[in-house]
């Protein structure tokens, strides 16, 4: 996965995710739904048509996600996979960088499978976990 | 049969005249070829494309029928005033329907002999073919058209008086029991609304077209707000495709609750979806909400609202208005 390393604009969240788990294992796990998730929410985008009738839960985003066991999960929370964000793993952690708003179906992956997750904003905390003091906003 | 009886209709006459002679010119001539119709469409009602070989010509014709409500004097003849109306007419409809070839003119009444020959002169002046519809003229065209016959002239007038007895009938037995606000509408009483083209069975696609205009508007003022570049365009663009789509949809609207059927089909099978796909008003909507910007919950929903407009363009491809396209 592409990591960014870069987050330029002020139009945007800058959000951070970090999912820590019990286990190496978990983290594994957690990563390989992502990668399913943004192949899966890519081919989705891909189909864009109004007259589409299933399109607000396509049969074949409802298959998929029963093959993956996440049942909770609805089409924005697939969405999101599609759009720009980044996701690594430092052993148990996982972290997610993305530039929107939308972090349910993030959440709902790393809760899934076990994780404590943090959720915070770059333009108020450092990654350290220490408050931007040089910020206003 | 009298066309004038067309009077004691509810209703205005000159419409009623209009909805039997569209009712006719469907059933009878609507195989040969197609019928189109515009709002204040100049000289005609409507006018129909002959396609196919028949009792209108050959392939290529263009009908075109005028009504006149014209109620005459003790003489028959018309007046001056009348013959300039119609002049105007046959002038307007050469003008504006391309290719026309048969101008049918439909008057109530049976004018005098002179007035007669003074209308069948006037196409060859012009290098078309006119004629008259009266009297026994839609008399003829109803022959074998019975249950026309009798929705205009006979025992299936359903006027507001009659439907109010046979309601006040049924009702009779259980009227201890019977509490208006416990009833509601049913799926029968609205296919008849839709069937008559009353104005209410439009008043859901008009209040859609509402909200889908009232979000359009909301992302207009918040133009100002969005210092973005980028974004500012993109919103632009959003509305500029909202106003087209809510545009179509009031067309429609318009079309249904003046009465002309063939138009609201033409327009339901013609209508495109916004030109903004899916993918694409979802990414804005994220992108305003990225940005923390209050216009972000205008924009939120939008496609919802889309999706539940657009059942109007699968009613104009199925040809759901079956009794609207017959002209009932």
């Amino acid at each position: 996965m592409r990591i960014w390393h870069s987050y330029g604009s002020e139009h945007s969240m800058d959000l951070v995710l970090i999912g820590t788990f019990e286990t190496v294992s978990g983290a594994e796990a957690a990563m390989e739904r992502m990668e399913a998730l943004k192949t899966l929410a890519e081919a989705e985008w891909s189909d864009d048509d109004w007259l589409r009738a299933d399109e607000r839960m396509p049969r074949t985003l409802a298959d998929e996600l029963g093959k993956l066991r996440l049942y909770d999960m609805g089409r924005p929370d697939v969405d999101i996979y599609a759009l720009d964000h980044s996701v690594q793993r430092t052993g148990s952690t996982v972290r997610i960088w993305t530039e929107e708003s939308e972090v349910q179906g993030f959440v709902k992956v790393l809760v899934n499978l076990g994780a404590r997750v943090e959720v915070f904003s770059r333009h108020h905390w450092n990654e350290d976990g220490t408050p931007r003091s040089d910020t206003d906003s | 049969m009298e066309l004038t009886d067309l009077a004691r209709l509810p209703g205005a006459a000159d419409k009623n005249f209009e909805a039997l002679t569209r009712a006719i010119v469907s059933r009878r001539y609507g195989k040969l070829g197609t019928l189109r119709e515009r709002r204040n469409q100049p000289g005609v009602e409507f006018y129909l494309h002959v396609e196919h070989p028949g009792v209108l010509g050959a392939p290529g014709r263009v009908w075109g029928w005028s009504c006149k409500w014209f109620i005459l004097g003790k003489d028959n003849e018309l007046t001056s005033a009348q013959r300039s109306q119609i002049e105007d007419s046959v002038a307007k409809a050469i003008k504006y329907v391309a290719g026309l070839t048969d101008f049918v003119l439909c008057l109530p009444q049976r004018p005098a002999k002179k007035d007669e020959e003074w209308i069948h002169g006037l196409g060859p002046a012009n290098g078309i073919s006119t004629k008259l519809w009266a009297a026994e003229n839609f008399d003829a065209e109803l022959s074998g058209y019975d249950e026309l016959r009798s929705t205009f002239f006979g025992e299936l007038v359903l006027s507001p008086d009659t439907l109010a007895r046979a309601h006040e009938r049924s009702v009779a037995p259980v009227k201890a029991r019977w509490v208006p606000p416990l009833h509601t509408s049913n799926h029968v009483e609205r296919r008849i609304d839709r069937a008559l083209l009353r104005s209410a069975s439009f008043d859901w696609l008009a209040e859609h077209t509402a909200l889908i205009a009232d979000r359009s508007g909301a992302l207009q003022n918040a133009l100002v707000d969005i210092d973005d570049e980028t974004t500012r365009t993109a919103t632009e663009e959003i509305i500029a495709d909202l106003e087209r789509f809510v545009g179509e949809l009031q067309a429609i609207t318009d079309a249904g609750r003046g009465l002309r059927p063939i138009e609201v089909c033409e327009r339901a099978a013609d209508l495109q979806p916004p030109a903004t796909s899916p993918r694409k008003l979802r990414a804005f909507v994220l992108k305003l909400r990225k940005q923390r910007l209050p216009v972000a919950l205008a924009a939120t929903g939008l496609a919802s609202i889309f999706r539940d407009g657009l059942p109007v363009h699968l009613v104009g491809r199925f040809g759901l208005l079956g009794g609207v396209r017959a002209g009932q």
